[in-house]
């Protein structure tokens, strides 16, 4: 039975380090204002250790391991651990408790260059004798950056090696439908090449991936992502987004589009994205599929967040009874500059209304960053 | 009036999932082939990276591959065979609701084990459960037989039969002496 229990969490409630797409346009203009990665997630520059320290009730020295590991300034260390409990419907019944994320980072700076790198947990896996065994430690993410200007955040980048293609809104919990059905799943990531530029007015994305030869993903595919976003003002924006993937068995060709606009007053963000996917599937099948999400996010009190988001995907919008449709409310409590405690809850239903069996969660996750 | 606009904002997304959601036909025309089985429903629904994942192999189950999907169907080729329900077969034609995939995705605890109903994070949508027994029922085309087998012959039902490259009956070859398990006469 524990093996099955830690399976189940890991499924309904490990997440990666991904950054929160609700603090672009609520706290600054693009990814890389606070990350070092053009994608953002991971390693934080120092402006976005000093808004970790801003937005957090008891602040806290926001540097790795409180400043008492300095690092030279061609060298950033980090890293994020996550753990969650709680109860989980599916419907049976679950108590949980389980480690989820054990990630460390490093990236070293030389001129316009930068190496990054990620390496920690991976999930368990099953030996031929059906025995569940642990995974040796292994790097989601590993690639060398270009910087046109590495004195700013803005300008052409262009990566090469393992990471996950800017797409869409980029959520940091891997259940919201447009990164788990969407073409970004949990464990996605794959080897490639990205040309990517960035302005405070507008960024473009763009990048060409293959089949991961050497690590496991779990979309085992080649093909390209773009996407594109403009800032109409400084509090809205509109994106536009395309991927094509070929495996050995089927081809997606996914379109969408994201918005967002920031409500100053009630500190408000809204976002949400709709993708259209067409799968062409070896031997026959062509389903048309629609995937979107949408969340308010509400900077409640100092230190405090509250999402509050739907989501659905139809897997065949030729078909009735596919569509599955989630409401998700989340509070963040941002406790000091390195540890966030979140309180995650779902309620998903399919065909609503129709009478089909619904599920759902309620998990307290702690997040420590290094 | 930014409160409209949240509300709006919210009513207008709900209304189009709702619309969206509504517009399907009943009719399932969908093509009934172990590649559509794999792609459009148990890759994205059960193929997931601590799941049924070719790297996580769940259980001795492959769910993200034609391949896996095979041998899951069929209990035999390069993965491992299928954790089974005792007398329970693999896939069951004559009534696909007994056959052990149907029964991992419609019972609570099937094997009586403490595993509840598949998939663990939500329930899989009944249309998607009645195609694949539709699959079933047509005898899991794509999946009926591994050409790699011995004498590139598989069974089902006593009918021994030549096996296709893509994995469906070709001649029949012979009624099985006594039995037909995990494909092979025994």
């Amino acid at each position: 039975m524990k093996h099955v229990v830690i399976a189940l969490a890991v499924v309904v409630a490990a997440r990666t380090a991904a950054a929160y797409p609700q603090f672009q346009l609520s706290k600054d203009q693009t990814c890389m204002s606070c990350h070092i990665s053009p994608s953002g997630g991971g390693l934080l520059n120092e402006n976005g250790q000093t808004v970790a320290e801003t937005i957090s009730t008891y602040g806290t020295d926001p540097a790795f391991m409180y400043n008492k590991v300095p690092t030279p300034d061609w060298l950033q260390l980090g890293g994020d651990l996550r753990g969650a409990w709680g109860y989980v419907r599916t419907p049976q019944n679950y108590l949980l408790g389980i480690p989820m994320q054990a990630d460390l980072y490093a990236s070293a700076v030389w001129k316009n260059f930068r190496i990054y790198l990620t390496g920690g947990y991976q999930p368990t896996y099953y030996d031929v004798d059906g025995n569940q065994k642990f995974a040796p430690p292994w790097s989601r993410e590993h690639y060398v950056l270009y910087s046109q200007d590495p004195g700013t955040n803005e300008g052409l980048f262009v990566r090469a090696g393992r990471f996950m293609p800017v797409f869409g809104l980029r959520f940091a919990e891997h259940d919201v439908f447009t990164r788990e059905y969407g073409g970004t799943p949990l464990y996605g990531e794959t080897y490639g090449v990205a040309i990517e530029y960035i302005e405070p007015k507008w960024e473009a994305h763009v990048t060409g991936f293959v089949k991961d030869p050497i690590v496991y993903s779990i979309d085992p595919s080649n093909g390209a992502a773009a996407y594109a976003e403009y800032r109409l003002t400084s509090a809205a924006s509109v994106g536009a987004e395309g991927m094509l993937q070929v495996t050995d068995s089927d081809k997606r060709l996914r379109g969408g589009v994201t918005g967002k606009y920031y409500l100053t007053g009630p500190q408000v963000l809204l976002e949400g994205e709709i993708q259209f996917v067409n799968q062409q599937i070896d031997g026959g099948g062509a389903p048309n599929q629609l995937v979107s999400d949408a969340l308010a996010t509400w900077f409640a009190h100092d230190g405090v967040q509250i999402d509050a988001g739907l989501g659905f995907y139809d897997e065949n919008i030729r078909i009735q009874g596919l569509g599955r449709e989630y409401a998700d409310l989340d509070v963040h409590w941002y406790t000091t500059s390195h540890f966030e405690a979140i309180l995650y809850s779902r309620f998903e239903t399919i065909a609503f209304g129709a009478g089909a069996l619904s599920s759902g969660y309620v998990l307290l996750m702690g997040h420590y960053r290094l | 009036m930014r409160g409209c606009n949240v509300r709006g904002m919210r009513l207008a997304w709900f209304a189009v999932a709702v619309a969206v959601a509504a517009c399907g036909t009943s009719t399932d025309d969908r093509p009934l082939t172990v590649q559509y089985v794999t792609d459009a429903i148990l890759r994205p629904t059960c193929g997931g990276a601590a799941c049924h994942s070719s790297f996580a192999t769940n259980r001795g189950y492959v769910l993200d591959t034609v391949d896996g999907v095979r041998s899951a169907v069929l209990g035999t080729g390069g993965q491992l065979p299928l954790v089974g329900l005792g007398s329970v077969p693999a896939y069951d034609p004559d009534n696909p609701g007994n056959s052990e995939m149907i029964r991992w995705l419609t019972e609570t605890d099937p094997d009586g084990k403490g595993i509840g109903r598949m998939p663990y994070d939500a329930p899989m949508p009944n249309e998607d459960i009645r195609f694949l027994e539709n699959w079933i029922a047509a005898a899991a085309p794509g999946a009926q037989c591994d050409p790699d087998q011995p004498g590139g012959m598989g069974c089902n039902n006593m009918d021994l039969h030549v096996c296709n490259s893509d994995w469906t009956f070709g001649a029949l070859v012979m009624t099985c002496p006594t039995s037909c398990s995990q494909g092979l006469c025994q």
